[in-house]
């Protein structure tokens, strides 16, 4: 276990982390998906990788927050395509990359949770789309419109936070 | 390629596992689509884009404490406690000590600008993460990190085989050595794994898996995948033996 630890803490803490956007939630969850891991240890089969396996965990243990938190899904809209405004100024490649940084972590929290983990999932846990699809036993097709729709709803948002920025000035 | 397959595939041309041929299409089209050229243009930064801050410098420690404490629990509840218990709760503790102890240099020298920092591309383990490493299916079962995930998930249910069979709590300790395999079928512990449930199913009965396992065994050890000790190239003469 000790090994397992030190490979895969710091992704799975970082999945969490932007997953559910508090850090005193994140040490929480991300202790309570490895005790999960470890009691569900004898249960994996080597169906899928070990990585895989563990996000899938972590990102459970993700949702059972929310769902304690009566969160789920109560800030977001449906899974509608948002449209990108047509001559939208590309904003985020002028950007700084830390201030960049701290805007796309603050526009995943306007992501729908089905948006968001499949960011996260390829962000932090480094898994292929398959991987993903795996994970979340869905088809690969619909994790890529997911993942389409989660960068252009990310756009979307720091676009706006843009416009915001340029008001205030 | 037109402007709907293109939108279609613009997870897997942002992240490069798009296929060739169809990346050559992609690349085609938005040289002469200025719509789409735009999308992706406004697009591609994302993808990367998030920071990577470190974890608690005591929660690795807290992990391995809580991992102990449910072991430990666990034997308890099946009635079995004693002094090897003791010695490996000693033993387990002063690694844990020295864990912190280098967690707590790590977090300084972090702290220092001596090791990655929020926000490099670092993962915070001396590994660099690419992106767009392909997605392909069944990519990555060369991944080093998920190797070594499985190697270690195979080592913790062969060690905990090894308990199940040294109190003679047979069918669990099978399950386990099977389950040690199915994780990692030639990681280093692949073979201890094939031995362990030989010696179960000699005590169950088995002796024909048995020895069709020993014969797996020394496969592996003949093809090089480990340094088989000697201790399990003894064990697995004497496993043999038993199986005449």
């Amino acid at each position: 276990m000790d090994a397992l630890v030190e490979r895969y803490n710091a992704p799975v803490y970082r999945f969490v982390l932007h997953y559910l956007g508090d850090a005193d939630a994140a040490r929480d969850v991300s202790q309570e998906a490895w005790l999960k891991a470890l009691r569900g240890a004898h249960g994996f089969k080597g169906k899928s990788k070990v990585r895989t396996w563990l996000f899938a965990i972590a990102r459970n243990a993700c949702l059972d927050h929310l769902r304690k938190q009566g969160r789920r899904d109560a800030r977001f809209d449906d899974e509608a395509l948002p449209e990108v405004a047509a001559g939208a100024t590309p904003v985020v490649e002028r950007l700084a990359r830390a201030e960049l940084s701290q805007r796309v972590e603050r526009a995943l929290q306007t992501l729908p949770p089905a948006q968001r983990e499949v960011f996260l999932l390829r962000e932090h846990g480094e898994l292929t789309f398959t991987q993903i699809a795996a994970a979340l036993d869905l088809p690969r097709d619909t994790v890529k419109s997911r993942m389409r729709y989660a960068l252009q709803r990310l756009h979307k948002a720091l676009s706006a936070e843009q416009e915001v920025s340029r008001g205030e000035l | 390629m037109n402007c709907e397959t293109l939108q279609t595939a613009i997870p897997e041309l942002l992240y490069g596992s798009l296929p060739d041929a169809e990346a050559q299409a992609a690349n085609a089209h938005l040289a002469r689509c200025e719509g789409c050229n735009r999308l992706v243009s406004d697009l591609r930064p994302i993808p990367g884009s998030l920071s990577k801050p470190a974890p608690p410098p005591d929660l690795a420690t807290q992990l391995k404490l809580a991992a102990r404490d449910e072991l430990l629990e666990r034997q308890q509840l099946t009635g079995r406690s004693g002094p090897l218990h003791l010695v490996a709760t000693i033993v387990l503790a002063l690694c844990l000590a020295l864990v912190g102890f280098a967690l707590g240099v790590r977090y300084q020298r972090t702290q220092t600008g001596e090791l990655d920092t929020p926000g490099t591309q670092d993962d915070g383990d001396g590994v660099e993460i690419t992106h767009g490493d392909g997605d392909g299916t069944g990519s990555g079962s060369g991944d080093p990190r998920e190797i070594e995930g499985a190697e270690a998930l195979q080592r913790m249910l062969v060690e905990a085989a090894q308990g199940y069979l040294q109190r003679r709590e047979l069918e669990r300790a099978k399950d386990y050595f099977s389950r040690a395999q199915d994780v990692a079928p030639r990681g280093p512990s692949a073979a201890e794994a094939r031995a362990g449930e030989a010696e179960v199913l000699l005590e169950l009965g088995g002796k024909q898996r048995a020895r069709e396992l020993l014969r797996e065994t020394r496969a592996l050890i003949i093809a090089g995948d480990l340094s088989a000790s000697a201790d399990l190239l003894q064990k697995i003469y004497d496993l043999e033996a038993r199986t005449e």
